[in-house]
């Protein structure tokens, strides 16, 4: 019986290692052997082709440490956290890249934002949002105990238990909301270009005094606004970005890559 | 004369002390020869004594006699520090025959079982023309007096400063020796630099000279006392054409003014100041080859490195040092200090490095010695890691890599543990990423957030419309449920007056005989339907004993009772009409009780 609970065990694991892809096999080989070039090249061929995923972002942004590419390496981190807040690893090393980079921003978001965006990146959106909908089943189940029954610690129950329940699921809404929208958001990016002198406003910086701030690769910023403008008859793309609560200033759509 | 005994013993210390001067072997040729002079050559051995001297003749000059020896013997003491030197000169005189250019050749001789050999020095014989035509037509000559008249122009070529470089081009951070000599034909009375030449680029390692006028120079084909003023090993820092800046000198030189006094003549020596600029020398600098090397930090030479690891066991807070020198030609004093690779467990104090640097030649050799000291601080199997040295060497133009080994120590308790406790925090060392996810990665295609789908919210939708349904069904059965009697009475007077329609009937007609007849077989019938007894079986007296024993009130009973009375009573009454109603109202309220009254 043992023997035949092994085989089946080794079964399920050969079953598990044949559906693994053998591209990112071999990129994970070709990371272990020092090849990183080859292994970045080969996972970002693999999310191309079969699809994305919290793990395939992270190797590949261990892949780019390892080459030196800082602000990309922050990118792929910041990419597998978009598909899994909770992934830990990522999370580690995207503090760990943070420390390695040329700036150190200010103070970003305020206190009470700060709080929520970190509860909300506690769990995946998707579990905030089952977790609601098992508040919101309760609540109902609530209700319908406190108008059925005719026992009155069931009705105190339900009703009291209803309440709390459908505020857990409002919260807990809001939670999934606040994650998805982290996870979606388009107006977060990396600057990329291993430096970039911002300007005070949307073209190449004329002289000294237009020019506002200098950052380095790996700096994450917030784009608040865009704009295309065309000086020289070079048409380019201008966001207004703010890396910071004190630093707000525009930077070439060139130099940063949205996450 | 305590004192004076003393002073006695400390100078016969002194000279117990005298040190061994060098011993060399040197030929001093003739100074100004003219056709048909004679002419000593001299051979001068210094600080030994010599044998087997062996002289060879000088081809084209007639040898006179020689050798005569002389010797000399000098004593001094210069503070504190005795030296003393000797020398034996041969002398060899020869006759000039003809003019031109000759050679002397070789000698050597046996000293300190050495033997010693100079070098061949070559010697010009003037004409005999050349002895006749006037002093101040001849060229400034060192050794003619005659020719440094008073008055006469000094000329560039007779007085100069040149800088001299070893090489013409270098890579940047190559040892180039730097040579700033004076070169004259006459003596020199006062020498002031007003502008000392500007090493604009370089850094500096000096020598110590005593600038002495002491050295006799062929430099374009004449002779020239030198005398070096500066000697320099010079390391460029960057790349192109780098100039040195030419120096300017205030010199007097000495002239002399032949002064008649009658009888003789007098050489009155006059002074004449000049201004001398130097030559300003230039360089070509290479940068170094590109790419760079991995660790590479700047020296340029040849060098050897070498590490050590004092002693062989290790204890925890006993202090071990690792000795590492880096020796070899180059830029040694700028080489920039090493940094080991020491576990974090260790605590590390400030190295303590030594350089020592000398000039040879034109080359600086020396060697760097830092010692890290290091004091573990945790039990158990650690490694120091091993260092890169990275030199460039000008002559292969190729980066060289060294490596020192990587030492592995175990460190055991040390006897001299601290009282705190023994345990520690564990500490993260937080010095790279973490590695690469290697289970299952499932790739999709779609990143989806249920918050955001429609059929996440039709779910709520559903689950609500459920819910308020089973609540409206409920609710319309709990009504129901809570009107039981109102139902039943309904129902129950729904039964009488479908009994007693056609009694209302007669009663509304007036027609008494008619209403109670069809009262009594209205509430007859009903009462046999209701106890499910044929009416033939019924009678007045066991209604009320069936009615209560199927559970039916007996003040009920007995007002359905009261009814039939009261209408059989009636049937065989006149005037029975003026009853009609309220005997029909006790009907209808006495079934209605009945019908409520069921369970």
């Amino acid at each position: 019986m043992k023997y035949i609970l092994s085989l089946i065990a080794i079964a399920v694991c050969c079953l598990g290692a044949k559906a693994e892809s053998s591209l990112i096999q071999q990129a994970d080989s070709a990371y272990t052997a020092d090849n990183f070039k080859e292994a970045a090249d080969t996972y970002l061929h693999v999310i191309a082709t079969e699809g994305n995923s919290a793990t395939l972002q992270y190797n590949l942004g261990n892949c780019y440490y390892r080459l030196g590419e800082m602000g990309k390496a922050i990118l792929a981190y910041e990419r597998a956290l978009r598909f899994d807040p909770t992934f830990d690893d990522a999370r580690n090393n995207l503090e760990f890249v943070n420390t390695k980079i040329a700036d150190r921003p200010g103070e970003r978001g305020t206190f009470i934002g700060n709080a929520l965006d970190s509860v909300a990146n506690s769990a995946r959106s998707n579990s905030w949002a089952w977790i609601a909908f098992a508040c919101f089943t309760l609540t109902l189940l609530g209700v319908l105990a406190y108008v059925f029954s005719s026992v009155v610690i069931v009705r105190k129950v339900g009703f009291f238990g209803g309440l709390l329940t459908f505020i857990g699921c409002v919260c807990f809404i809001y939670l999934a909301f606040r994650s998805a929208a982290i996870a979606t958001a388009d107006d977060v990016a990396i600057v990329t270009s291993p430096s970039t002198i911002l300007s005070t406003s949307p073209r190449v910086p004329k002289d000294r005094t237009q020019e506002a701030m200098l950052l380095h690769e790996g700096t994450r910023v917030e784009i608040l606004d865009s704009v295309r403008s065309t000086t020289d008859s070079i048409n380019s793309l201008w966001y207004d970005v703010q890396v910071d609560n004190a630093h707000r200033a525009w930077i070439n759509a060139a130099a940063v890559e949205k996450i | 004369m305590k004192r004076f005994i003393l002073f006695i013993f400390l100078t016969l210390l002194i000279g117990a002390g005298v040190m061994d001067a060098q011993v060399n072997f040197t030929v001093k040729p003739p100074t100004r020869v003219y056709e048909g002079q004679r002419f000593p050559v001299t051979f001068r051995l210094t600080n030994a004594e010599g044998s087997d001297l062996k002289v060879s003749q000088i081809n084209g000059c007639t040898l006179l006699y020689g050798p005569s020896v002389s010797q000399s013997q000098s004593y001094q003491v210069v503070n504190g520090k005795a030296s003393s030197t000797s020398a034996i000169e041969y002398t060899y005189y020869y006759k000039a025959d003809k003019a031109g250019t000759f050679t002397i050749p070789a000698a050597t001789v046996v000293a300190d079982g050495k033997r010693l050999s100079t070098t061949a020095v070559t010697f010009t014989v003037h004409s005999v023309d050349d002895a006749n035509t006037p002093a101040s037509q001849r060229p400034v000559d060192v050794d003619d007096v005659d020719t440094q008249a008073a008055g006469r122009r000094v000329n560039g070529d007779d007085v100069f400063v040149r800088i001299i470089l070893s090489k013409s081009s270098a890579y940047e951070q190559e040892a180039i020796g730097c040579t700033i000599k004076l070169y004259t034909k006459y003596s020199i009375s006062s020498f002031l630099p007003t502008r000392q030449p500007a090493f604009d680029g370089f850094l500096i390692q000096e020598v110590d000279i005593q600038p002495s006028l002491n050295q006799m120079e062929t430099y374009n084909g004449q002779n020239y006392m030198t005398a070096v003023l500066k000697k320099c090993i010079i390391f460029p820092q960057k790349s192109g054409k780098l100039t040195i800046n030419s120096g300017n000198y205030d010199i007097s030189v000495v002239q002399y003014d032949n002064v008649n006094m009658g009888m003789f003549q007098v050489r009155q020596p006059k002074e004449a100041k000049i201004k001398v600029n130097s030559n300003s020398a230039s360089i070509n600098i290479h940068p170094l080859p590109q790419p760079q090397p991995d660790g590479f930090t700047g020296a340029v030479g040849s060098f050897s490195i070498d590490s050590r690891l004092v002693g062989n066991s290790f204890r925890t807070n006993d202090p071990a040092t690792l000795i590492y020198t880096i020796r070899g030609t180059g830029n040694v004093k700028y080489v920039k200090e090493p940094v080991i690779d020491f576990p974090t467990e260790f605590e590390q104090y400030t190295p303590k490095s030594d350089i020592e640097a000398e000039v040879h030649g034109n080359e600086v050799s020396g060697s760097m010695t830092v010692e890290y000291t290091f004091v573990p601080q945790s039990v158990g199997d650690f490694t120091i890691g091993s260092d890169k040295f990275v030199y460039f060497n000008p002559q292969t133009k190729q980066y060289v890599t060294l490596t020192t080994p990587s030492y592995p120590i175990k460190v055991a308790k040390g006897v001299s543990a601290p009282v705190t406790a023994d345990q520690k925090d564990v500490e993260n060392k937080n010095s790279d990423i973490r590695h690469i996810y290697l289970g299952d990665k499932t790739p999709m295609k779609q990143h989806h957030l249920v918050v955001l789908e429609s059929w996440y919210w039709l779910l709520y939708v559903g689950l609500f419309i459920v819910t308020v349904a089973l609540m409206i069904i409920n609710r319309r059965n709990a009504r129901l449920n809570a009107d039981v009697t109102g139902r039943r009475t309904a129902k129950a007077s729904k039964v009488a007056r479908r009994r007693l329609k056609a009694a209302e009937g007669f009663m509304k007609s007036g027609d008494g005989d008619k209403f109670y007849e069809e009262m009594l077989r209205a509430l007859w019938g009903y009462l046999s339907d209701k106890l499910s007894m044929p009416v033939s079986q019924l009678s007045r007296d066991n209604i009320s004993a069936t009615l209560a024993s199927k559970g039916y009130s007996e003040e009920n009973a007995e007002a359905i009772v009261s009814v039939l009375d009261d209408c059989e009573m009636a049937r065989y009454t006149p005037d029975s009409s003026s009853h009609m109603d309220s005997v029909y109202e006790r009907g209808v309220n006495a079934i209605n009780k009945l019908e409520s009254n069921r369970k």
